[in-house]
């Protein structure tokens, strides 16, 4: 169970955390939702495409992280193999919650899940320096969850002008793994580049003045990692 | 203009808020009573009617905003302040409405036992956008060019605001109600005993002495502090200036009161706030020996309470750095050796 609490530097003055693969399961996902506020990262190295839930029509953005239940295929024993790290694996065990203020607005805080099985004394990085400073660590957690809170609204202005602008497709991808193994995605769906090309000015001026048209062709040219997916899946079938 | 004794803050009779000597004000350096110079204000004038119309017409304007009220049970008898053991408060601060704060305060309005509101701090031009143009003075003074004034309203029933002191400069007006400022020159600061640096009940940190009841035995220095109080009674349509610093209690004597007041500061928004400089002066420097103690107090006179000529008139332009003028330029290139140095 997840239990908050407020992240100091005097209670918490000894935590690290173990970013290392095998202390937490939670990185054994063939999926991650992630955020238009880091598509212009993502699209180097990881497939991007949309998902839109059949009953709710709920939509989100997913990296494809392996091509079966629980794969990872950017991680390997020493962690991810990637530049980038999707922001919502990367912030760890933190959390960001709000304080209310006298003057307008509210005080962002970081918050820290203490029971999670990454968080320790011992092993990994440490989230404060010797003398209470912030930890390189902490600075790259921080901007992990400003990604994450910045990407909420982005994402919302996303799915509103796609499906105003009606580029969504729907996708069946079908990776052919060998000649016998094949891999099946629904429910997914991508721009449409025909429609995305043929867009009027005027709706193009919208996609720029919103900073949408850059992670659109960002999603698009993403799909070439499809490619270095089946690239690593093989790589390790062949070592097994 | 006369000069009162020092118990008695000077009165100005006859200032508009069209004609504020500023440079008098800044030059006597003192808190001045600027008699009726909001007498004309709409608030004022309607709030002479009574405090029902003045509600109203708090409401009539009221941008439908939520604010913050801090509210208390009838046992604080208005003292707005710490809980025992200075943790906490006695006041509870609650997100609400002009109407529903008006409300609370109007049904008890005859009631010799009742709650105590406090809408204290709103940005007026938030709470009231259409009162804030009417509600103004004409800060036609060259300090104001660079500096920003802010326009605060304070509501509520009676109220008490423990002794404190803030870093702007300040001129509030009484709307509604009479009220009292208690002010100390800022070197009364050691006879004032201040509580804790955290939590506080405003932001500032507040006296923890009761001026109005001392407990000599507990609080000493308070005798001196007191032989230097100076006293400043208001009534609805009167300004009050004092200077940045200096500490101040504000007792709010009606069953409802109104005060509108004018805040700004007198320096850069690049430069750091000098209460960081005290923190840092806790952790670095207060628990050294007397001796070294002696001599950084050497250095801060030098280098920070003295002359910024001084420190740099022997030398080259080109090698005076952070002894300089504190140029934005400067100042960024301080903050940065400043966050790498603390972060450790």
């Amino acid at each position: 169970m997840s239990t908050p609490t407020v992240l100091n530097n005097v209670d918490h003055k000894d935590l690290k955390v173990d970013t290392r693969p095998s202390a937490f399961t939670g990185y054994q996902v063939n999926r991650t939702r992630v955020y238009a506020s880091e598509v212009s990262e993502l699209h180097k190295e990881f497939p991007l495409v949309f998902h839109k839930d059949s009953e709710s029509g709920d939509i989100q953005i997913h990296a494809i992280l392996g091509l079966s239940k629980d794969e990872n295929l950017f991680l390997d024993d020493n962690g991810w193999i990637t530049r980038y790290v999707p922001a919502l694996l990367g912030r760890g065990p933190f959390s960001i919650a709000y304080r209310e203020s006298d003057d307008a607005a509210p005080q962002p805080f970081i918050c820290v899940d203490t029971d999670d099985p990454r968080i320790n004394e011992t092993e990994g990085e440490p989230v404060f320096l010797p003398m209470g400073g912030e930890s390189g660590y902490l600075s790259y957690v921080k901007r992990a969850l400003q990604t994450i809170e910045a990407g909420t609204q982005y994402n919302k202005t996303l799915f509103a002008l796609v499906e105003e602008m009606e580029l969504l497709e729907h996708v069946n991808i079908e990776v052919k793994l060998s000649n016998v193994e094949q891999v099946n995605f629904s429910n997914y769906y991508t721009i449409n580049q025909d429609k995305l090309s043929q867009l009027s000015g005027e709706a193009l001026a919208r996609l720029s003045q919103f900073g949408m048209l850059g992670p659109l062709y960002f999603i698009v040219s993403s799909l070439a990692n499809f490619q270095r997916l089946i690239d690593l899946k093989n790589a390790k079938s062949s070592l097994l | 203009m006369v000069q009162a004794s020092q118990q008695k803050v000077t009165v100005w009779e006859g200032i508009t808020p069209d004609n504020i000597p500023f440079d008098e004000l800044f030059a006597l350096d003192k808190p001045v009573i600027l008699k009726g110079l909001v007498k004309d204000w709409p608030l004022v004038k309607t709030g002479q009617q009574g405090i029902l119309p003045a509600m109203q017409m708090l409401e009539d304007n009221y941008s439908q905003k939520p604010m913050l009220v801090y509210r208390a049970p009838a046992s604080i008898k208005g003292r707005f302040g710490y809980n025992d053991n200075y943790t906490g408060f006695n006041f509870a601060a609650e997100r609400s409405t002009i109407p529903n704060v008006l409300d609370i305060i109007r049904n008890e309005l005859d009631k010799e036992e009742h709650e105590y509101l406090y809408v204290n701090s709103l940005i007026l031009n938030e709470g009231f956008p259409a009162l804030a143009a009417s509600h103004s003075l004409a800060f036609n003074h060259p300090e104001f060019e660079q500096n920003q004034v802010l326009a605060k309203i304070w509501i509520g029933t009676e109220s008490l605001a423990a002794c404190h002191f803030d870093q702007p400069k300040n001129l509030a007006c009484c709307v509604l109600g009479k009220r009292r400022f208690t002010l100390f020159p800022p070197d009364q600061i050691e006879n004032l005993y201040p509580g804790p640096l955290h939590p506080t009940p405003g932001g500032q940190v507040v006296t923890i002495a009761n001026l109005a009841e001392p407990d000599f035995e507990k609080f000493p220095r308070l005798k001196t502090a007191l032989e230097n109080a100076w006293i400043a009674d208001l009534e609805p349509g009167d300004g009050l200036y004092y200077p940045s610093m200096w500490w101040h209690e504000v007792t709010a004597f009606e069953r409802f009161n109104i005060m509108v007041n004018f805040w700004w500061m007198t320096t850069e928004r690049y430069k750091g706030n000098p209460m960081d400089v005290l923190l840092n002066g806790m952790m670095s420097l207060r628990d050294k020996p007397e001796d070294e103690k002696r001599a950084w107090k050497a250095l801060f006179d030098y280098y920070v309470f003295g002359e910024g000529e001084v420190v740099r008139e022997h030398l080259p332009p080109e090698c005076q750095g952070a002894l300089g003028e504190m140029t934005e330029i400067n100042a960024r290139r301080l903050r940065a050796m400043l966050i790498s140095n603390l972060n450790r």
